[in-house]
């Protein structure tokens, strides 16, 4: 589980450029929108894209991304439940 | 009438901080890149890292433009771009190919428009005022020109953010190379690139610190080497001004021994004194490095020194109505690590041993004709006055 976490935080800055950021900044339970990492519903599209092209994951309800994507750890838990690649 | 009240621009000199010309970075290889500004001086981090190097680099010009202007409300914000922002475009259309179609990623496409430039421009003032983008290859900037002039003289607007914007991306430019419009090598056929914003605010109001006045724009597609001088006469001729009354003029001549009949036979036109000025070599060649020549210009005009580093010939203190003084303010040239690490570092320019970056007082340089043309097609002359 800690090197998918890791794998996330990586992919998080990379798909989503965060400059000066690396993955040893971004805690397991920060909180990815609002005041934590601070991303936005652009982002929130990015990840979207993400679990799917990555982990073959399809989120047939846009509101099940709110608890996937409260922080790292939460979306670790649900790909690694719900990843078909 | 028409000012020049504020300029700004990033290129692949260090104008942005106003290190150039006295500090000349020697072009290296036949692709130059941008010195960087310090990007998030003006941009917000929630910002940038949105951004692609065009949106930056015309951010950061038209901050630095509106700044010298004193920060005027502005009634409408006008773009020049010939490619836009290229390189998010190649970002999605690969993405569309190497995932079959699926996975698109909204970023890329958002940014990828070549309206970004003067929308994320016109988001960071909060802007609503008119805002338009010309995209018409090398007469780009020359477009938004003729907009921008035609609405202040018009009287529909009275203070104007008018710029040339483009960025190099890694296909497009291989493409370019295919097409061998870049140069491979000394004395082959191409020309140098580069990419870069150049920012200015116009206004019908004149400041203490206005540059000098917009006079006229020409715009023309097609024109045979034999038809520059006919073609210059008519531009004179409806601005009122007469050949002898050039001080100076700014030629957007390139490295590519291709198409340089155009330059001959304008430069041929005046007396062998007065200075002919080329920047090209310094600026690299992209659909809107005329506004890099414009940029020049304003400066030229308003501190009549003409930088050692763009005169190609004539003698600036020779020139008609003026008398010698060959003042020189010293500079060096240095490499493009050198610059950039300053530019990391917030350095101000420093003087060292002079290679070519002097300058020359130019006495009563009044009137600048500038004259550009991309390929034999995309001609443009502008004419700048003195306040």
């Amino acid at each position: 589980m800690d090197q998918l976490k890791l794998e996330i935080k990586e992919k998080i800055i990379a798909a989503l450029n965060l400059e000066d950021v690396t993955a040893a900044d971004i805690k397991d339970d920060d909180a990815l929108f609002g005041d934590g990492l601070g991303l936005d519903s652009i982002d929130a599209l990015e990840l979207i894209v993400m679990l799917d092209k990555d982990y073959g994951i399809k989120l047939s309800d846009p509101k099940e991304g709110r608890n996937i994507f409260r922080s790292v750890e939460t979306m670790a838990a649900y790909i690694a439940e719900h990843r078909t690649k | 009438m028409i000012y020049i009240n504020g300029r700004g621009c990033v290129s692949a000199q260090k104008t942005f901080d106003g290190s150039f010309p006295d500090e000349v970075i020697a072009p290296e290889g036949y692709i130059l890149p941008v010195v960087p500004p310090p990007y998030k001086d003006y941009i917000a981090p929630a910002m940038i890292r949105r951004m692609g190097s065009g949106v930056k680099n015309g951010v950061v010009a038209s901050a630095l433009a509106l700044q010298e202007a004193g920060s005027p409300d502005l009634d409408a914000i006008i773009t020049g771009t010939g490619v836009g922002c290229i390189k998010d475009s190649e970002a999605f259309l690969t993405a569309i190919l190497e995932n079959h179609e699926e996975f698109l990623t909204p970023t890329a496409f958002i940014q990828s428009t070549h309206n970004t430039v003067g929308a994320q421009i016109a988001l960071g003032l909060g802007c609503k005022a008119y805002n338009f983008s010309y995209v018409n290859s090398a007469v780009s900037f020359e477009s938004a020109l003729v907009d921008a002039r035609l609405q202040l003289l018009s009287e529909e607007a009275r203070t104007i953010l008018v710029g040339g914007v483009d960025e190099k991306a890694d296909y497009t430019y291989h493409l370019f190379g295919l097409a061998g419009l870049i140069k491979t090598g000394e004395g082959t056929p191409g020309a140098s690139y580069s990419e870069g914003a150049a920012f200015f605010v116009l206004s019908t109001d004149k400041q203490e610190e206005s540059y000098g006045m917009l006079k006229d724009v020409a715009v023309m597609n097609c024109l045979e080497p034999e038809a520059v001088a006919p073609a210059l006469e008519a531009f004179l001729r409806r601005t009122g001004t007469a050949l002898a009354d050039i001080d100076a003029v700014v030629i957007g001549k390139n490295d590519d021994p291709q198409f340089q009949e155009y330059y001959s036979v304008l430069s041929g036109g005046f007396s062998p004194e007065v200075p002919v000025i080329h920047y090209k070599h310094l600026s690299g060649e992209y659909n809107t490095a005329s506004a890099f020549g414009f940029w020049l210009a304003a400066g030229i005009l308003k501190s009549g020194y003409v930088p050692e580093a763009v005169l190609l010939s004539g003698q600036p203190g020779l020139s008609p109505g003026g008398a010698a003084s060959n003042a020189a303010t010293l500079g060096k040239i240095v490499s493009h690590e050198e610059a950039s690490h300053r530019a990391a570092n917030s350095e101000t320019a420093q003087s060292g041993a002079a290679i070519r970056g002097a300058a020359i007082r130019g006495a009563a340089i009044r009137h600048i004709l500038l004259y550009n043309q991309y390929r034999g097609i995309d001609h443009s002359f502008i004419l700048l006055s003195g306040c």
